[in-house]
């Protein structure tokens, strides 16, 4: 469904530094699958999910290499005419902050209602009106005409949340990029929009990408993983397979840096250090100047993302035994 | 309400001992309902935002605040920081009254409680530098150190693990972890004996969480400072504090040791809060699947009643908060 191949993108910054803020990055999504990307602020992986929407801000960019090609049509370097075909209809895109990302002025009917009139300028006010409400019920709004009139404002998080989703679901796309739709929200609440969105997948068939640093929330909603540091892509696979038992240092870090609610009582583990500028990243492998494994060879050498014998991909010359 | 709480003393030794602690605010209205309410002189109507029994903190302990958004735990740190007014009721730190007091009575306060906020962003004014910021307190509180003020920097900022150049520079060249570093860093300034943490590392990734965290733990161990740590992740909350306390639309309804919080919970809204911690942080199945109720709090009896699934006819009558067992008070019917 989405194929991602040799991906770089290199920005110029306001200074003139050039900042390679993705390096080769090839992903593959299966139709009906979710891919979840996991990775600190600053690792790259919104700027690849604004990439595959082509959301990027062209102005900034200085170099891209490689393509980004959805259902079988290369969106890389495409037209806008070609891009609103499938931005807000066949890619549909969960943005991480409903207060910024919505309109403060419009009602959540005239919010959803736009994307259809964009897409499909003579439609039936009754048309509209169907689909509006579908796509509310899909997002977990049990009433929706109780909230159609009301204004983002007027809404609970939990509920500008979910009318996010309706946002993004209402021309049923077959790809929906969720950039981190459950930050910083209550558990229970994360735990009822992930079932929202997975049913989206196990139900309907959709292709989702799951943007998170929070790993607990990736394993809970994600088919596959794609751990990214420094807009390098250090590990990829099975989700289950690469949270029981990482292969690279960073992953392993990164498992361990999550609070846990097992009976031992002990603080998270913190990784040292922090994640370098896009152009201050180290000349061989991105994580060696904070890795608890580095050796020679990491400090020279940039490793390549390899097979295991297990079926994910690692960029690690030393990768950790299970 | 209960009354044996009025009095409520867990710690032999507090540092903070809050008693029924009340809180509410207008609810905002239209311009017509305004209207009409000035024609038939009706007070406004006001929204209960905090309500809580007594609780106390022990000198050098980390007492956690758990609960949803709207638990009313943020109105709580604003009570006892000033920001908001109480309706009513009394809270004393190091034996100083903190509710209703102002000038240098709550000068006197803010010395020895100081606040970390929870948006590393909005809480740091981004046209002061670094110097500018962490001197501030000093200089409200009119103090000069005794080594010379640029030393006195120098510490501070080394303490929280930033380097020295960090004093000339912006907020907005720091990363989130950073900054909240330095947020820190002005809460310790003035060495005061409690800190009010209010969701302190819930914007950060898990990575810079994990530092933020263990710094704070350092600190606490080094200054001996009591720690009022608020929170949602029931996983962090878990980890920091000694004990912890379970906030449900302003009620306290749940006291009990961090150690006893899984096995040993006996609110169902602590199962509740759990429930959904453990199937995120260890994927453990879902007992039930969560439904999307926005809840409608009951005018009388027990606050959760409307959606406890334990529920009878006596939840119509407030339950007290009983003490069950060491450290531990539970307001329900139903306990155990």
């Amino acid at each position: 469904m989405l194929k991602i191949q040799n991906f770089s993108l290199q920005l110029r910054a306001t200074d003139g530094r050039l900042l390679p803020v993705l390096e080769n990055i090839s992903l593959e999504v299966p139709a009906g699958r979710c891919l979840g990307i996991a990775g600190e602020s600053g690792s790259g992986k919104s700027v690849l999910a604004m990439n595959i929407a082509g959301l990027f801000p062209e102005a900034v960019v200085s170099a891209r290499s490689g393509q980004i090609e959805f259902a079988g049509q290369v969106l890389t370097g495409a037209d806008e005419a070609t891009w609103q075909k499938f931005r807000g209809r066949r890619i549909g895109f969960i943005f991480q902050e409903p207060m910024t990302a919505m309109n403060p002025l419009m009602t959540l009917y005239e919010q959803i209602s736009e994307t259809v009139y964009a897409h499909e300028p003579k439609s039936a006010r009754e048309l509209v009106d169907a689909k509006v409400r579908q796509a509310l019920l899909r997002a977990g709004f049990s009433d929706p005409d109780r909230f159609l009139h009301s204004y983002p404002h007027q809404l609970s998080g939990g509920m500008r949340q979910r009318a996010m989703i309706a946002m993004a679901l209402v021309m049923e796309p077959d790809l929906i990029i969720a950039d981190e739709p459950t930050t910083a929200i209550d558990a229970e609440l994360q735990v009822q929009l992930l079932a929202e969105l997975r049913a989206q997948i196990e139900n309907e068939g959709r292709t989702m990408l799951f943007i998170s640093h929070d790993l607990g929330v990736i394993r809970a909603v994600s088919d596959h993983l794609a751990v990214f540091y420094c807009g390098c892509l250090v590990e990829n696979g099975a989700t289950s397979q690469i949270l029981a038992s990482p292969a690279h240092p960073y992953t392993a870090d990164l498992v361990s840096a999550l609070p846990r609610l097992i009976a031992e009582r002990k603080l998270p583990v913190a990784i040292p250090g922090s994640l370098p500028a896009p152009d201050r990243k180290p000349s061989g492998c991105v994580y060696s100047d904070r890795c608890r494994f580095v050796q020679e060879k990491c400090r020279k050498i940039r490793p390549h993302s390899e097979l295991l014998p297990d079926g994910r991909r690692v960029a690690c010359f030393y990768p950790l035994k299970s | 309400m209960p009354h044996q709480s009025e009095n409520y003393q867990a710690v032999t030794d507090p540092i903070l001992s809050v008693g029924q602690l009340r809180k509410s605010f207008v609810v905002e209205d239209t311009l017509t309902q305004r209207f009409r309410r000035l024609l038939s002189r009706e007070a406004p109507s006001r929204v209960m935002a905090l309500n809580v029994e007594g609780f106390s903190v022990a000198r050098g302990e980390t007492l956690g605040i758990l609960g949803e958004s709207g638990s009313g735990k943020s109105t709580l740190a604003r009570v006892l920081m000033g920001i908001y007014e109480a309706d009513g009721g009394q809270a004393k730190l190091g034996g100083r009254e903190v509710i209703g007091v102002s000038g240098q009575e709550r000068m006197a306060v803010l010395r020895q409680m100081q606040m970390i906020f929870q948006d590393p962003f909005g809480s740091l004014d981004p046209r002061m530098t670094v110097r500018q910021i962490i001197a501030e307190p000093l200089k409200i509180h009119g103090i000069k150190p005794e080594g010379g003020m640029e030393k006195m920097l120098q510490q501070a900022l080394h303490e929280v693990g930033l380097e020295p150049g960090a004093l000339e520079r912006y907020p907005s060249e720091f990363s989130g972890g950073q900054r909240q570093r330095i947020g820190i860093c002005r809460a310790l300034i003035l060495s005061p004996s409690l800190i009010i943490a209010d969701e302190a590392v819930s914007a950060l990734d898990v990575s810079v969480q994990a530092q933020i965290l263990e710094l704070l733990m350092q600190l606490r161990v080094d200054r001996q400072l009591s720690l009022l740590f608020i929170s949602h992740d029931v996983a962090v909350v878990r980890q920091i504090s000694d004990r912890i306390i379970l906030l449900y639309h302003g009620h306290l309804v749940e006291e009990l040791p961090a150690d006893r919080l899984i096995d040993g919970a006996h609110h169902p809204y602590t199962r509740r809060l759990l429930e959904s911690a453990m199937y995120l942080r260890e994927g453990n199945p879902l007992k039930v699947r969560p439904q999307s109720i926005a809840p409608v709090f009951p005018a009388e009896g027990c606050c959760y009643r409307n959606i406890c699934p334990l529920q009878t006819a006596e939840c119509g009558k407030a339950p007290p908060l009983l003490q069950i067992g060491e450290n531990h008070r539970v307001a329900c019917w139903h306990h155990g």
